[in-house]
This record gives C-alpha cells, sequence and structure tokens, in this order.
C-alpha cells in the first residue's frame, strides 16, 4: 500500500473547464441551426473554417510559448472563440476575412496577453471589431434571407456559400463582388438606424410567416434560438443570471424610455433592440466569456448595465453597424475597475474598510 | 420580526447562510449497519500531546495496573484535560516514540481483557448543584470538544458563562462521508438532548438550539421525539433543519444561519453571545454527568472503498487505527491513502498505528479510484464558481491571482485571513487549481510575513536602545573625564581644532602657551617612565590615555 | 408601447440617472486614489528601513540597517541585504519603483533565518561576543558562561568571528508547521501544499 501524500481536498465536483467549453459551444447549437435554415451554409462554412484555423493557431502559439500544445488545446477554449466568431462574421466572408478574425483574436487577443484566463478582452469580438474597423465594407454585407428564387439549404445554395468563400472558385474576385451584391444584405449584428435597418424594420411591421424558411422574421428566430441556449446554460450553472438579465433589463429599458409611438422607425421597438439584434448572443454568450467580464455579484449587475447602455447608444446614435461588439469591449475594458469598487464583504468584516 | 413571532409562536427562525456547495455525500454506505462496540485490541496508546501545545503529565508508572476509566495523565496548564483509560489493564511504556511521534510522547497500555469499571460518582440531579459545580464535573470527566478543535469543554463554557444567551448544538454534520453524529443521534437522540440541557444549564444560557440538515431524516425524527419527550411543557430547547449543504456545519456557518450575525475575523462565536458544541460533546456531557462516565470514547466513522462493511463504532480513544480497519474487513492492499476526517477537509495518514483520537470523526481508507489525483492544474478562468460557494464571501480567483503573484498585502487586504479552508473553492474549481491548498500556504507565508515584520520592530527598537546606552556611556565616560580633569588641570590638553585658541581644562590659553605645557607635561611622562615608576599618577582609562595621545601628537605636527 | 408620461421627461430622467451613476462611479474611484496617494506619503527612509529585515548584521556594509536605509534614498544599490534576500529587493524595488536586481553575493547569500547558540562548556567568559551583539541578545558577565537569548537574536552571526575559542554556532532557526498539531504534523504527511 503506497500512502501517497496530498492536501485536502479529496473529492471533486465532476466539472471542468473543457466541459464548460464544450457545453457552451453545445448551448450555441440551436442558434446556428436556425441561422442556417434561414440563411444558408454561410455560418456553418464561417464556423468549420475558424475552429480548423483556431486549433492551428493554439496549437502554435501553446508550442512557441513552451506550454504542451496537446494538453492545453484540450480545454477548447479556442474552439469557443472561433465558434462565437463564425457566428459572428458575414455568411458570405472570404476565407481571408475568416483567417485574418481569427489570426488577430488568437495570436493579438488571446495569446500576446499571457493567454488563456489573461485576455483583457474578449478574443472573438476583438477578431471581428478588427475586420469591422479595417473592411467595413465587407462586413455590412450578409446573405439575403432566402427569397423565392432559391432554397436556403439546398445544394445550390451550398455552392454559392462556398463560391463565397473561396472566391477562386468562382473564378476571382470579379465574380465574387457580384455573387455578393446578388446576395448580400444587412449583417444581423445591425444597426437599426442604418438604411439597412430601417428595411428590416419595414419588414418586422409587415405581415409575416414566422416558420416559413426565408422569412424576413429569421433574426428573431436566431435570437430565440440563442435565448434558448442561453437558459440551459443558466440551467447547467455555467453562467450566472447577473450579466444577461442586467443587459437585457437595460436595453429593454432604454427601448422603452426611448421609444417613439409616432415615428417607431427613429429609434425602434424594444422588441426589435431585443430579439430583432443580436442582443440575445451577446448578453448571454459573449458578454458572460468569464475571463474578460467583471466576477463580483454586484459587479457583474453594474458591468451589464454598462454593457446594455452602450448597446443602446452605439446602436441608435453611433455610425458604425454593429454595436454588440464594441459595447463588449468597453465592458471588458470597465471590467477590472467595476471590480475594485464592488468587492463583496467579507465574512464577519462588516464595517471593517476594505482597502 | 414581531409578525414572524406571532405566525411561529416563538420558535427562533432560520437564517441563510452563504455560499456552500452540494458534494456527493458518500454517507449512506455507513449508516447502513447499526452503531456497533467494538473488541479490546491489543495494546492501547494515548498521546500525551492533547492539541498543539497543550501537554499532558501521567499521573500513572510503567507497571501498574489501571481500571477503565481511570485517571492516568493529568494536564500541565488549565488548558488542557484529564487522561482516562478506556479499559482496565497494565500500562507498559510511558514513552513510546516510535509508534506516536518523535517529537510527542505517550503512555501505553496493554488491557487485561476484563474491562473493569473504576468507581463512578454520577451526579443524579444536577439542577440541584450550582452550574460551576456542573462545569467541574465535565473538567474532571476529561471532556473535550469532538468537533475537531480537541479544546477543554470546561474551559470553553467557563469562559461563555454568562455571556452566551444561545447555546448551538451542532447535528449538521456536512462533510461527505462522515456519519459519526448521525449515527449517534439515530440511537441517542434523547443523551444528546439531555445534554444539550445540561449544557444549557451550566452557562445559563437562554435558549439551545439543534441545527440538524434535511437529509439527515432518522436523526431529526428522532431528535423530535426525543424533543417532545421532554417533561415539563416550557423548555427552550428547539430543533432548526437546514437544507443539506457543505459547510453549514461550520462553527461560523452555523451562528450566521442560527443567529443570522456574523462572527467578526478574529474573534469566537462567544463574542457575539452564541457558544457551539458538538454532538457528540454533548453526548459525553450527559455520560459525564449522568453516569459519572469520563470521557474514553467516541463514535467514529469508519468507510471508504477498500472497507468490505462501513460502520460507525464506538471506539475507545488510544485503539489503533489499524485495529479499527481490521474490524470491518479492510483490503489492505488496495488502500491507496487513508484519510483522517472527511474528504474535503481530512489529511492523509502516514501511520495506521495511530490511535484513535478525540478528533477522529472518521477514517476512509480510499481505493485508487474512490480519490483520484485531480486532472492536471489549467489556468484559471475566472468562472466565479469558487466565489458562488465562498462561506466566507470571498473572492478565490482574486486571492489566487494575487498569491500566485506575490501580492501577500494584496491578498490580505481582500481577506486571505478569513479564510476557514473549507476547500469548497477547491472542490468546485473546474481547472483543478488547488485553491484550497493555495490559501494554505498563503495564510502561512502571510502570518510569517507578519511575525518577521514584528521581529524586525523588535529587534530595531533593542539595536537603537543599544547604540543610545553606547552613546550614553561614552557621554558618561566623557563626563567624568572632564570632571577628573578639572582636579588635575595642568595634566592634559583638549585640543579644539577649528580654532586657534586651545582650551586647557575650561581655561582659554594661546597655542604657543599650549605648546609649551604639552612639552612640558611629555617630558614629565618621559621622565617618570625612563625612571621605572610603575605606578601611574592618575590612571586614567584606556581610551581616554589613547586619545590624550592622539591629541599631543597633533599638537606636535605644525 | 405608450408612454405615460411626457416623452421628453422621461428621457431627461433617463440621462439623469445615467449621469448620476456615472458620478457615483467616479467618485468611488475617486476615494481609492486619494486613499492611496495617502499612503504613498510617508517618510521614505522610514519606508525603506522597513523593508529591511532589521537582523542590524551590517553585511552591507553599514553599521545597521537605518544607515544602509538612508544610503538607498542617497542612491545606494537595493541588493546589498543577504538576510532580507530577494523578498526584501522586491519590497524596496517596489517601494522605490526601481528595477527588482539579483542579490549582490558580495555581501553573501541569503540563508534562512538562523540563530546563535553558544557551547556553553566551551565558553570562557570573555564578553567579547557580548559587545559584538547588535540587539544585546547574549547575556553573560566576566569570566561567566554567556549563553544566547533565542527569542532576542536576529542571526546577524556578528558575534562568530570574535569568539576567541570558536564556541559560537550558527543553527537554523526551529520551523513549527501552523495549523497542524504537533502530534499530527509528524503522523501526517504534509499536505502537499501547492508551493512551486
Amino acid at each position: 500500500m503506497s500512502l501517497i501524500a496530498s492536501g485536502p481536498p479529496y473529492q471533486f465536483a465532476a466539472c471542468s473547464t473543457n466541459r464548460i467549453m464544450l457545453e457552451v459551444i453545445f448551448a450555441c447549437i440551436p442558434g446556428i441551426t436556425i441561422t442556417t435554415w434561414f440563411f444558408g451554409w454561410g455560418t456553418l462554412i464561417n464556423i468549420t473554417l475558424a475552429c480548423v484555423m483556431a486549433l492551428a493557431l493554439e496549437a502554435g502559439m501553446l508550442a512557441l510559448r513552451g506550454r504542451a500544445p496537446v494538453q492545453h488545446l484540450r480545454d477548447n477554449s479556442a474552439l469557443v472563440t472561433a465558434v462565437l466568431l463564425g457566428i459572428a462574421l458575414p455568411s458570405i466572408s472570404a476565407w481571408w476575412m475568416i483567417a485574418l478574425a481569427t489570426v488577430f483574436a488568437i495570436v493579438i487577443a488571446k495569446h500576446l496577453y499571457g493567454g488563456l484566463g489573461q485576455n483583457v478582452f474578449n478574443p472573438a469580438m476583438c477578431g471581428y471589431v478588427f475586420l469591422l474597423i479595417t473592411f467595413p465594407l465587407h462586413m455590412s454585407g450578409w446573405h439575403a434571407p432566402g427569397g423565392d428564387e432559391y432554397n436556403p439549404l439546398g445544394l445550390h445554395s451550398l455552392y454559392l456559400s462556398l463560391q463565397m468563400t473561396f472566391p477562386f472558385l468562382a473564378g476571382g474576385a470579379e465574380s465574387y463582388r457580384e455573387l455578393a451584391d446578388g446576395l448580400a444584405m444587412a449583417t444581423p449584428l445591425l444597426d437599426p438606424g442604418s438604411a439597412a435597418g430601417n428595411a428590416i424594420n419595414r419588414a418586422l411591421e409587415g405581415n409575416l410567416n414566422l416558420f416559413s424558411p426565408g422569412a424576413e422574421t429569421g433574426y428573431e428566430m436566431i435570437s430565440m434560438g440563442y435565448l434558448a441556449g442561453g437558459l440551459f446554460l443558466l440551467f447547467r450553472n455555467i453562467i450566472s443570471w447577473h450579466i444577461p438579465a442586467s443587459i437585457l433589463v437595460t436595453v429593454a429599458a432604454l427601448a422603452v424610455v426611448f421609444y417613439n409611438p409616432d415615428d417607431p422607425g427613429i429609434y425602434g421597438t424594444p422588441w426589435l433592440h431585443l430579439f430583432g439584434t443580436p442582443t440575445m448572443l451577446g448578453a448571454f454568450f459573449i458578454a458572460t466569456d468569464p475571463v474578460s467580464a467583471a466576477t463580483t455579484p454586484r459587479g457583474k449587475l453594474l458591468y451589464g448595465v454598462i454593457i446594455g447602455c452602450c448597446i443602446y447608444s452605439i446602436r441608435s446614435w453611433g455610425a458604425y453597424p454593429d454595436s454588440v461588439a464594441f459595447a463588449i469591449l468597453f465592458g471588458n475594458f470597465c471590467a477590472s475597475f467595476i471590480e475594485r469598487v464592488t468587492v463583496p464583504t467579507v465574512y464577519g468584516s462588516r464595517g471593517r474598510q476594505i482597502k | 420580526m414581531g409578525f414572524w413571532n406571532l405566525i411561529s409562536g416563538g420558535r427562533p427562525r432560520r437564517h441563510g447562510i452563504a455560499g456552500g456547495v452540494r458534494a456527493a455525500s458518500h454517507k449512506a454506505e455507513s449508516l447502513r449497519s447499526a452503531l456497533m462496540q467494538m473488541p479490546l485490541p491489543k495494546r492501547m496508546i494515548y498521546p500525551l500531546q492533547q492539541h498543539a501545545g497543550i501537554w499532558l503529565k501521567p499521573v500513572v508508572s510503567e507497571g501498574e495496573h489501571v481500571l477503565k476509566g481511570q485517571r492516568i495523565a493529568d494536564p500541565v496548564d488549565n488548558r488542557g484535560s484529564p487522561l482516562h483509560s478506556s479499559t482496565s489493564g497494565i500500562i507498559v511504556s510511558l514513552n513510546d516514540h516510535d509508534n506516536v511521534s518523535s517529537t510527542g510522547s505517550s503512555i501505553v497500555l496493554t488491557p487485561d481483557g476484563e474491562d473493569r469499571w473504576t468507581g463512578l460518582n454520577p451526579l443524579s440531579d444536577y439542577r440541584q448543584v450550582s452550574p460551576d459545580k456542573v462545569i467541574d464535573r465535565i473538567r474532571s470527566a476529561g471532556v473535550i470538544g469532538l468537533g475537531g478543535t480537541a479544546y477543554s469543554t470546561a474551559e470553553k463554557l467557563a469562559r461563555a458563562k454568562g455571556r452566551v444567551h444561545t447555546l448551538i448544538i451542532n447535528a449538521a454534520e456536512c462533510e461527505p462521508c462522515i456519519t459519526a453524529d448521525e449515527a449517534l443521534l439515530r440511537q441517542e437522540a434523547a443523551g444528546v438532548v439531555e445534554g444539550g440541557r445540561i449544557l444549557q444549564y451550566a452557562i445559563q444560557a437562554e435558549r439551545c438550539i439543534i441545527a440538524t440538515q434535511n437529509t439527515k431524516i432518522d436523526a431529526t425524527s428522532a431528535l423530535r421525539r426525543a424533543l417532545d419527550a421532554i417533561d415539563g411543557p416550557s423548555h427552550n430547547i428547539y430543533l432548526m433543519v437546514f437544507p443539506e449543504k457543505y459547510p453549514t456545519g461550520g462553527e461560523r456557518q452555523l451562528v450566521q444561519g442560527v443567529t443570522g450575525k456574523q462572527v467578526p475575523g478574529g474573534k469566537s462565536p462567544e463574542d457575539t453571545g452564541v457558544l457551539v458544541q458538538n454532538t457528540g460533546t454533548a453526548y459525553a456531557v450527559y455520560r459525564a454527568v449522568q453516569s459519572g462516565e469520563p470521557l474514553i470514547e467516541r463514535i467514529t466513522t469508519v468507510t471508504g472503498a477498500t472497507v468490505r462493511t462501513p460502520k460507525n463504532f464506538q471506539a475507545r480513544l488510544g485503539t489503533p487505527i489499524r485495529f479499527l480497519l481490521e474490524l470491518c474487513g479492510t483490503g489492505f492492499d488496495r488502500i491507496e491513502q487513508v484519510i483522517h476526517g472527511g474528504s474535503l477537509r481530512g489529511i492523509v495518514l502516514s501511520n495506521l498505528d495511530t490511535p484513535v483520537t478525540p478528533a477522529t470523526n472518521c477514517l476512509i481508507a480510499a481505493s485508487k479510484d474512490e480519490f483520484p489525483a485531480p486532472p492536471p492544474e489549467q489556468p484559471c478562468i475566472r468562472c466565479g464558481l469558487c466565489a458562488n460557494v465562498c462561506p466566507a464571501n470571498l473572492l478565490p480567483q482574486q486571492l489566487h491571482w494575487f498569491i500566485r503573484g506575490g501580492s501577500l498585502d494584496a491578498a490580505a487586504s481582500l481577506g486571505l485571513s478569513d479564510c476557514i479552508e473549507c476547500g469548497a473553492c477547491a472542490h468546485v474549481c473546474p481547472s483543478h487549481i488547488p485553491l484550497a491548498g493555495h490559501f494554505r500556504d498563503g495564510k502561512i507565508d502571510l502570518e510569517e510575513q507578519q511575525e518577521s515584520l514584528e521581529r524586525g520592530r523588535y529587534w530595531k527598537q533593542r539595536f537603537e536602545s543599544r547604540q543610545a546606552r553606547i552613546a550614553s556611556d561614552a557621554e558618561e565616560r566623557q563626563r567624568n573625564r572632564q570632571s577628573r580633569l578639572d582636579k588635575s588641570p595642568a595634566s592634559v590638553a583638549k585640543v579644539t581644532t577649528d580654532t586657534d585658541a586651545v582650551t586647557v581644562a575650561g581655561r582659554e590659553i594661546s597655542r604657543a602657551q599650549a605648546r609649551i605645557e604639552i612639552a612640558a607635561a611629555v617630558a614629565r611622562v618621559k621622565k617618570r617612565s625612563a625612571s621605572g615608576a610603575t605606578e601611574p599618577e592618575s590612571s586614567p582609562e584606556p581610551g581616554d590615555e589613547a586619545e590624550e595621545r592622539s591629541s599631543g601628537g597633533q599638537e606636535h605636527e605644525p | 408601447m405608450l408612454p405615460l408620461i411626457d416623452q421628453s421627461a422621461f428621457q431627461f430622467t433617463a440621462i439623469a440617472i445615467a449621469l448620476l451613476a456615472l458620478f457615483w462611479l467616479c467618485s468611488r474611484l475617486g476615494i481609492i486614489a486619494r486613499r492611496t496617494a495617502r499612503a504613498q506619503r510617508i517618510d521614505l527612509v522610514e519606508a525603506v528601513d522597513a523593508c529591511l529585515p532589521q537582523t542590524q548584521c551590517g553585511r552591507c556594509g553599514y553599521p545597521g540597517c537605518r544607515p544602509y536605509a538612508e544610503a538607498i534614498i542617497a542612491g545606494d544599490a537595493i541588493n546589498k541585504c543577504p538576510p532580507g534576500g530577494d523578498a526584501a529587493i522586491k519590497a524596496l524595488a517596489g517601494l522605490l519603483a526601481a528595477p527588482a536586481q539579483e542579490l549582490d553575493t558580495d555581501h553573501g547569500r541569503h540563508i534562512p533565518r538562523q540563530l546563535a547558540r553558544i557551547r556553553e562548556a566551551e565558553c570562557i567568559g570573555c564578553t567579547k561576543c557580548i559587545q559584538a551583539c547588535p540587539v544585546d541578545a547574549i547575556l553573560g558577565a566576566g569570566k561567566q558562561m554567556h549563553t544566547v537569548i533565542e527569542s532576542e537574536c536576529t542571526g546577524c552571526d556578528l558575534c562568530v568571528e570574535p569568539c576567541p575559542v570558536d564556541c559560537i554556532d550558527m543553527v537554523k532557526a526551529s520551523a513549527s508547521v501552523p495549523g497542524l498539531c504537533a502530534h499530527q504534523t509528524s503522523l501526517v504527511a504534509m499536505p502537499a501544499g501547492s508551493r512551486g
């Protein structure tokens, strides 16, 4: 008998970083499925490409940093970044856009800050915003949500999507632009104040059949998908309710305050802000990234309020087609300050000054 | 509060307890069999160190025959409690360094198999005597806290008396694997309740609350029956059932749950008017008062995957742990580690011949797969699960950050010293970071750092006072010399080098005159040393002489 | 979704609340900043002296810790204190915002705290060590046996050199393991903490 020496505790909960990451990816499935249902293969192709590249880059960076790549790759954090990036990027993105975003996310936003657990900003949002700033034109196009002429899940659609991603298949950049013009529409990470946003607004006011593929209300269905996934994460105790709740309540409250019943087109309806936009995706999946979020209970609420305000402000008064990514990066920036002012009272130290 | 009293009929109300975790309890295994008496082992070992720094001195000699319940060692000071033999037999040695420890010594006894009691004198009606007498009885019975701290119960009671309004009997045994209190309550709930009443009488507490957990169904109903059976309608002893959570049974956590108040850091529950006593202690007090039996046994859970029939024993103190494991049919070849205590706070035993002590509430003979070593540590992703379960409301992820970075001060300002080392954070950590170990180390380092700071301040003070003393000594020497010089003014010259004027014994003279006088003095000295006169005219201290010489030399140079 | 009250009043309130929240946050940060600033307004020599271990061993080349602290303020290197070791260098570097250096081994190496112990049978009672001890930790009188008061000894080893019969040893200060009973410490394998 060998008496090994180890310190207490000896019994551990069946919970691991690898599993948490996998469950986050699992919770994305409803949203991704609905996106594919309405918009075709683009998002799936994005995700696949991003995953392959992210894993390769992660392994490379780990090797460069002198870590054991196999052990650290198993934490699946690169996969989560890749999946979120694949979801956020327009489904008509070319391969090099996906590659640039992944490199920026994994190499610069994650490993140059010290790897998993050390990054100040959410890597997926960094990659996304990098593209948004450098290639604004490419980032504001998106598959039109189907039409009478083609079925988004059909083979033809898959062929078109692959051509989008790999323009050389379609015979060069020019036909790529043609294809893009033929199919493009606003990104779902959209700003209702923009022209494209107004189109969505008008569509929302029309009489629509929710369940037919190709309906313009696809955005709402996607939001429902992410809401379902987020509730699953809440139920599994992987995220806490503080951040999503405070973001959603803040956005909804601001939308109610600024709602103009005479001309809903100006700021949009509260419903539009919650479900017609990527607010759900941001609130449940991206803002809750624990590494870059605030971690104290009161801090999480404050963090959510800040992000909610930013989402609404940038969306209503900003110039960018997307608000969620910028809002979350701003929230990440504030997180460490928020934590300093929201340290919970330690047991037995009520009234004692915490420095 | 008033409304609550109205609807509850004055029953105390349960409060929330911060944090906590629901861990797999592993309790059912050892509760399947009934509480068991145990046969006599071949020898008993009684360590003479009761607790850190608390020593006992034997009152028996080698070869002496002692009876069960006979006092065999007395405490050195009032922090300890007397030790009694747990069976009758012969003292074979008073010091057995091999089996207990290199630092401690012990009494070793060989049982004679008769298990004959010494004479006992019970206190038949404790309400007839004063509370102090009851405490004395508890002291002489050697009752010590069976919850793991092993402090003298009588001492604790004496300190708590008059200051405490609420007595809590801690039956919320929350750590996985341990069922000692639950097994005791199933069988002896009435004794525990009576023990609680005795304790309540001894410290004159207004109310007594027995705190248990909702998973202990049999124990709770046994307690209910025992409480209903108490004579007289108005007694202030209540049952409070908490939801299952670890570490509800922590002293500070129970105080929070029962009274809603928090025990300030560095203070004890008694300072907030609450005394917490363990179930086993209450029962031992009952036995000590009602039948006069000293503390010679405790309930110990023996469990673990290598144990064929896990069960609870009425284990005599001093029984070798190996003997207990053998009784349960343990497969010794499959044992990976034997844990003393529960699976979240216990310590791994390195020697199975150590005896059962009052702190031995549980022994887990674990196999390899039962408590596998955690997978390799991964980076912290700040998921906050640890902060959710922390009963002290700390932010373990931040503390970990600061301790890893060597910023003990920052960790201390976030409350590192308030960590109760319950291990809940490490239990839930998805990155398998040994947080509890880090905090233990961090607390030790912090204490060392504070100690060395204090030491440094003390040394500095000593150094400065020495410097001051040396300076004042020198000054005094100087003064003495000065007074001597005043008596013999012409003998020596003191020079103030900056000026042309020279001071000789207080009177100012010109340089030239000084030179003449010095030359005369030197000539006198020379003449005397040449003539061989040994006795000096006025022997100054050697240092002074040297100074004189050097000042004289300086004077000669120009 | 009809507003109950006038739209602009509603919006005004929202903006006012946002501004108040911002003000609160800024004021909290301000309090922290002020507290930090106050903490920094201290006597620099005292602060440097507090980082030093106060062994008064003089290995840095100065007669005691405070003179070295004054020398550091005057510009001397911060890595001349072997008893303080890396911890002291780190503390000084943090305090003075200077780069942390390796310990200058010309002044000796860092060893854990030691205590002087006199082999009393060999002591001739010369009082030389008593005069050398910077903190009066040695007890004795001329022609009488001397002994070191362990609780006072800084482990500076200044008493070793003057001893004419070499009867002073430097021994390791005994370390205790807090948190475990002494008998548990020996029974039990040390909790594998997590060092390293």
